[in-house]
C-alpha cells in the first residue's frame, strides 16, 4: 500500500454521517415523546383535526420522499397510490367483509404493483418525461374510477359502520385512536426513511439521482433502483389511503384521487427538503396548519387562496432555497464543515 | 491476459470513429491509449467500458464476452473507470461517494464503510472525507473519481485522462497513486494527452489515429516511431524523427 | 352511421386538433429550446382566455381583434416568468432538473388560484362575438364560425411559426443556441435574450390559441388543466421538441378524440386520446418526430 506522511489532523472519531445519525435518532425520540402525549392535553376537535392532517401528510410525503426526495423521479401525481389504496382496502371491506386491518396491507400491496406496471414504461423517460407521464396517468386511472360502477363511480362508498374496533379500524365516539394510528404510520415511515439513509439503498438512490450516468458505471442498476423506489413508495401512499378512506367513512374519486391531493402530498417534502430525514415532517408541520387556518379566514376551499399559497411556496423554495426549511434552519444536520485548512492541490501528501 | 479487443468498429451515423481495432491488456500492465484529437480513444476507451455497444466486434474479459454487457454489468465483472468530465456525487461527502463504490461488493453499510475509508487513506483522501464532493478543487474532485472507482474492487481500471490540466506536483503525486495502484494488483488502462507524464509510467503504448490501430510497443519505442511523429505533428516533422 | 355522420366527426376533429397542435406548439418550442417542461403552460392558455373576457366585457371589442393585443400580453408573460422563475431554476447547481419542474409547477397552481380568486370557480363564456351562433356549410358537412375561424387562425399561426423558426436570422440564432447554448456566445447571440425571446414566443402561441378558444369554449380556472393533458399528449405522442411533430399529432389526436365520440359516450372522449398515450409510452416513448 502507499506510504505517506501523516498530515496535521486526521478526522478523529464519529464521520459526519455517524454524529448526524446520532443527532437524527436523539430528535425523533423526543419528538416521538411529545407527539405521543401532545393530544392529551389538547379537547378541541378542530385542533385534534389539524393534528390528524398533519400526521397523515407527514407520513403521505415522507413515503413520497423515497421515490421523489432520494431517488430523485418527481411523481406529481401521487394521489393515484392513495386513492388505490383506499379503494382496495374499502372495497375488501364493503364486498368481501375483509376487515380493514388486513385490507390495508392488500392495500398498499396492490399500490405498489400499479406502481410497477406504471414505471416499467416510464422509467425509461428522463426526469421531465417522466413527471409529465405521472400527471397523465393518475388522470386516466381518475376517470376509470370515475366511470367504473363497480366501484361506486362518482357517487363513492360510504364506509358502513360495523363497530368500533381497531380491526376494522372504525372509531365513532372518539377520534384520538385514528391520531395514534397516523401518528403510527408516519414514525414507520420515519423509521424507514431513517434505515434508507444509511443503507446500501439509499446509497444507490442518492447516486441515482445526482449522477445516474456515474452510478452505473459503479455497478448501481438504474431500473431496478427506480423501480424498488416507486414500490416501496406507493406501498406506504397506499396504505395511508387506506387509514383515511377509514378516518372519514366516504371515499369517492373526486376526494381520494384529485390532483390537488398528489400536491399536498409532494408539496411537504419540497418545503421541507426533499431528501432530507426531516424535511417531509417539518414541511407538513408548517403547511398543514397553514393551510386550515388560510381556509377558514379567508374564503372557502373554492376561493383559490390555498392553491395561491401552494404556488408561491412551491417557487419560492424552487428558486430561493431548493435545499428546503430543513436547510434553512441547518435541522437536518448536514452541516458544512468549517473551511478546511489550506491543504496540498490534492488534499494530500505523498512520499514521492 | 485479461482484456481483449477483436475487431472492434464503432460507427455513429456516417462516422467511423473505431475501424476494426484489436489489442489486448496483460493483467498487472499499465497500458496507455494515446493519438491526436479524434483519434477514437474515448470511443474505444467507452465501449471497453461498456458504455457504448461496438456496431462490429467483441470485447473479451477474462476470457468472457462483455461487448453487450453495458456499464453496470461491467462493473461487476470488475471494470473501473473514471470520467474525463468528473461525475462525482454533488450532494454526498467524499466518503459517501467512495461508499457508493464499495457497496458493489458489499450489502453491509459497516463493510462498505471500512473498505471506503480503506480506500481514502490509500488515496490519501483522508484529510477530505466529510467534505461534500461539490467543495473540492478540481485535483481532488478527480481523485475522488478514482477513489471512488476504486472502491469497486475491480481489476482492470480505466483512467480517462487523469493528468490533464495538474501541476508538476499534482501530477508527480498522481503519478504516484498510479503505481501505487498497480502494486495493489490492478491492471490499468490510461487513455491520455500528457506525454511527459504517460511515457514514463506505462509498461507499453497503443497508439491510435483516425480510428484505427497506428502502431503499439514500449514508450521508448513509440516516441521515436516516423508514424506517430507524424500523426502528432504532420509530415513536416517527420524526417527530424 | 353515413359518410356524412362521418365527415362531419372527422372534419370536427380536425377543426380541434389544429388548435390542439398550436398549444402544443409552444410548449414544443420552449423544450426544444432549452430542455425544460413548462408545467404552467396550461395556465398561460387559462391566462390568455380570462384576459381575452376581461377586455371583451370591458372594451366591447371582438375576440379576434384582441388576438394582437392578448397576444402581446401572454410574450410579455413569458418574458418575464423567464426573467423572474426559469434563470433563477436553472442556475442552481445541484439537482437543477427537479427544481426546473417545481419552478413551473409552482407557477401554475399559482395562476389557477389567481384566477379562482378572481373570477371564481364558476364557468364564464363570452356571449354575442362577431362569430358565434353561426355556422358554415360546405358540402354537407356543418362547421360551427368559431371553430372553423379559430381553426384558420392556427393554421396561420402555425405557418407564421414555422416561417420565424426555419426562414429568419432570428430563427436561426434559435436553432443554434438549441444546438449548444454555451458556444454562440461566440457568435455574438445573447443565450438569455434567445431563451427569453423562446418563453416570449411559446407564450404568445399559446395565447392565440387561448383567444380563439374563449370564442367557443367555457373559461374556468381549471381550464388549462384539461388542455395541458391534451398538450401533453400531442407532444408525446408528436416528439418533444419538434414543430411538424407538434402539428401531425395535434390533427390525430383531434381526430382520435372526435372517432371514439362514434364508440363511447362523449363524457368518455379522453379514452381514445389517453389510449393513445399509453401506447406511445409503451411503444415508442420518444414519439414519431423526436428524440429522447
Amino acid at each position: 500500500m502507499a506510504t505517506f506522511s501523516m498530515p496535521a489532523s486526521l478526522p478523529a472519531g464519529l464521520d459526519l454521517g455517524e454524529r448526524r445519525r446520532r443527532r437524527q435518532a436523539l430528535s425523533g425520540l423526543v419528538v416521538l415523546a411529545i407527539l405521543l402525549v401532545l393530544p392529551l392535553g389538547i379537547g378541541d376537535v378542530y385542533v385534534r383535526n389539524i393534528l390528524i392532517l398533519t400526521l397523515m401528510y407527514t407520513a403521505l410525503s415522507q413515503a413520497w420522499n423515497i421515490l421523489g426526495g432520494y431517488c430523485g423521479q418527481i411523481s406529481l401525481g401521487h394521489a393515484l397510490y392513495f386513492g388505490i389504496g383506499a379503494y382496495v382496502s374499502t372495497l375488501l371491506f364493503t364486498k368481501f367483509g375483509v376487515p380493514p386491518m388486513l385490507g390495508m396491507v392488500a392495500a398498499g400491496f396492490v399500490a405498489a404493483l400499479i406502481a410497477l406496471v406504471v414505471s416499467w414504461p416510464c422509467f425509461r423517460l428522463s426526469g421531465h418525461y417522466y413527471a409529465i407521464a405521472t400527471i397523465v396517468i393518475a388522470e386516466i386511472v381518475y376517470l376509470l374510477f370515475l366511470n367504473w360502477d363497480w366501484v361506486g363511480g362518482a357517487l363513492g362508498i360510504n364506509v358502513p359502520f360495523r363497530g368500533e374496533s381497531w380491526v376494522s379500524f372504525q372509531f365513532r365516539t372518539a377520534k384520538l385512536p385514528y391520531y395514534y394510528a397516523f401518528l403510527g404510520l408516519a414514525a414507520v415511515l420515519w423509521l424507514a426513511s431513517y434505515w434508507i439513509e444509511n443503507s446500501k439503498w439509499g446509497f444507490y438512490w442518492r447516486a441515482v439521482k445526482d449522477n445516474p450516468i456515474a452510478a452505473q458505471s459503479l455497478g448501481v442498476r438504474l431500473f431496478r433502483s427506480k423501480m424498488v423506489a416507486a414500490a416501496a413508495s406507493a406501498f406506504f401512499t397506499g396504505i395511508g389511503g387506506s387509514f383515511y378512506a377509514q378516518f372519514v367513512a366516504y371515499i369517492d374519486p373526486d376526494s381520494m384521487m384529485n390532483a390537488q391531493l398528489s400536491i399536498l402530498i409532494c408539496l411537504p417534502a419540497v418545503l421541507g427538503g426533499i431528501g432530507t430525514l426531516w424535511g417531509p415532517a417539518v414541511g407538513a408541520a408548517v403547511l398543514i396548519p397553514l393551510t386550515e387556518v388560510t381556509r377558514s379566514y379567508i374564503g372557502g376551499s373554492g376561493s383559490g387562496t390555498d392553491l395561491i399559497l401552494y404556488g408561491v411556496l412551491i417557487m419560492a423554495v424552487a428558486t430561493l432555497k431548493p435545499e428546503g426549511l430543513t436547510g434553512l434552519f441547518r435541522i437536518d444536520g448536514r452541516i458544512k464543515p468549517a473551511a478546511a485548512p489550506a491543504t496540498g492541490p490534492s488534499g494530500s501528501t505523498h512520499a514521492a | 491476459m485479461l482484456l481483449e479487443v477483436d475487431g472492434v468498429s464503432q460507427r455513429f451515423g456516417g462516422v467511423l470513429a473505431n475501424q476494426d481495432i484489436s489489442l489486448t491488456i496483460v493483467a498487472g500492465e499499465i497500458l496507455g491509449l494515446i493519438g491526436p484529437n479524434g483519434a477514437g480513444k474515448t470511443t474505444l476507451f467507452n465501449a471497453i467500458a461498456g458504455a457504448i455497444k461496438p456496431t462490429t466486434g467483441r470485447i473479451l474479459f477474462e476470457g468472457r464476452d462483455i461487448t453487450s454487457l453495458g456499464a453496470s454489468g461491467c462493473a461487476d465483472l470488475g471494470i473501473a473507470r473514471t470520467f474525463q468530465v468528473v461525475r462525482n456525487f454533488e450532494t454526498m461527502t467524499v466518503l459517501e461517494n467512495i461508499m457508493v463504490g464499495a457497496f458493489n461488493r458489499t450489502g453491509s453499510t459497516a463493510e462498505a464503510k471500512r473498505k471506503a475509508l480503506e480506500v481514502l487513506d490509500f488515496t490519501g483522501m483522508s484529510l477530505r472525507r466529510d467534505t461534500p464532493a461539490a467543495d473540492l478543487t478540481p485535483p481532488e474532485k478527480r481523485r475522488l473519481e478514482v477513489a471512488r472507482a476504486l472502491a469497486t474492487g475491480p481489476k482492470l481500471l480505466l483512467l480517462d485522462e487523469v493528468m490533464t490540466g495538474l501541476t508538476p506536483t499534482e501530477a508527480q503525486a498522481g503519478v504516484q497513486l498510479v503505481r501505487d495502484i498497480r502494486a495493489s494488483g490492478v491492471t490499468i488502462l490510461m487513455v491520455e494527452h500528457v506525454m511527459e507524464v504517460l511515457m514514463p509510467l506505462v509498461d507499453r503504448c497503443v497508439v491510435l489515429n483516425l480510428g484505427k490501430v497506428l502502431v503499439e510497443g514500449k514508450p521508448a519505442d513509440i516516441v521515436r516511431h516516423p508514424d506517430v511523429v507524424t500523426a502528432y505533428l504532420g509530415e513536416r516533422y517527420r524526417a527530424s524523427a | 352511421m353515413t359518410a356524412e355522420t362521418l365527415a362531419q366527426v372527422v372534419v370536427s376533429g380536425l377543426l380541434t386538433g389544429m388548435i390542439y397542435a398550436l398549444i402544443a406548439a409552444g410548449l414544443s418550442l420552449i423544450f426544444g429550446l432549452m430542455d425544460v417542461v413548462n408545467f404552467a403552460h396550461g395556465e398561460f392558455l387559462m391566462t390568455a382566455m380570462y384576459a381575452t373576457f376581461v377586455l371583451y366585457i370591458t372594451l366591447s371589442i371582438d375576440p379576434l381583434f384582441l388576438l394582437p393585443m392578448v397576444a402581446v400580453f401572454l410574450f410579455a408573460i413569458g418574458v418575464v416568468v423567464y426573467r423572474v422563475l426559469i434563470v433563477r431554476a436553472l442556475s442552481v447547481k445541484v439537482n437543477s432538473g427537479m427544481v426546473q419542474i417545481f419552478a413551473t409547477f409552482g407557477l401554475g397552481i399559482f395562476l389557477r388560484g389567481i384566477a379562482q380568486f378572481v373570477f371564481s370557480p364558476d364557468f364564464k363564456s363570452l356571449r354575442g362575438t362577431m362569430l358565434s351562433d353561426k355556422t358554415v356549410s360546405v358540402l354537407g358537412v356543418f362547421m360551427p364560425l368559431p371553430q372553423l375561424a379559430a381553426s384558420l387562425v392556427c393554421v396561420v399561426a402555425f405557418i407564421g411559426l414555422w416561417l420565424l423558426t426555419t426562414k429568419t436570422h432570428f430563427g436561426r440564432a434559435l436553432e443554434a443556441t438549441r444546438e449548444d447554448s454555451e458556444a454562440v456566445a461566440l457568435i455574438g447571440v445573447d443565450r438569455h435574450f434567445i431563451f427569453a425571446m423562446g418563453w416570449g414566443i411559446g407564450a404568445a402561441t399559446v395565447g392565440v390559441a387561448g383567444v380563439m378558444l374563449s370564442t367557443f369554449y367555457y373559461i374556468s380556472p381549471g381550464v388549462g388543466v384539461t388542455f395541458a393533458l391534451i398538450a401533453y399528449v400531442v407532444v408525446a405522442l408528436g416528439g418533444f421538441g419538434s414543430l411538424p411533430g407538434a402539428l401531425v399529432a395535434g390533427l390525430a389526436i383531434g381526430l382520435v378524440e372526435a372517432l371514439t365520440t362514434l364508440l363511447i359516450p362523449p363524457s368518455l372522449k379522453q379514452v381514445g386520446v389517453f389510449g393513445l398515450y399509453l401506447l406511445v409510452l409503451f411503444v415508442r416513448p420518444r414519439g414519431l418526430f423526436g428524440n429522447l
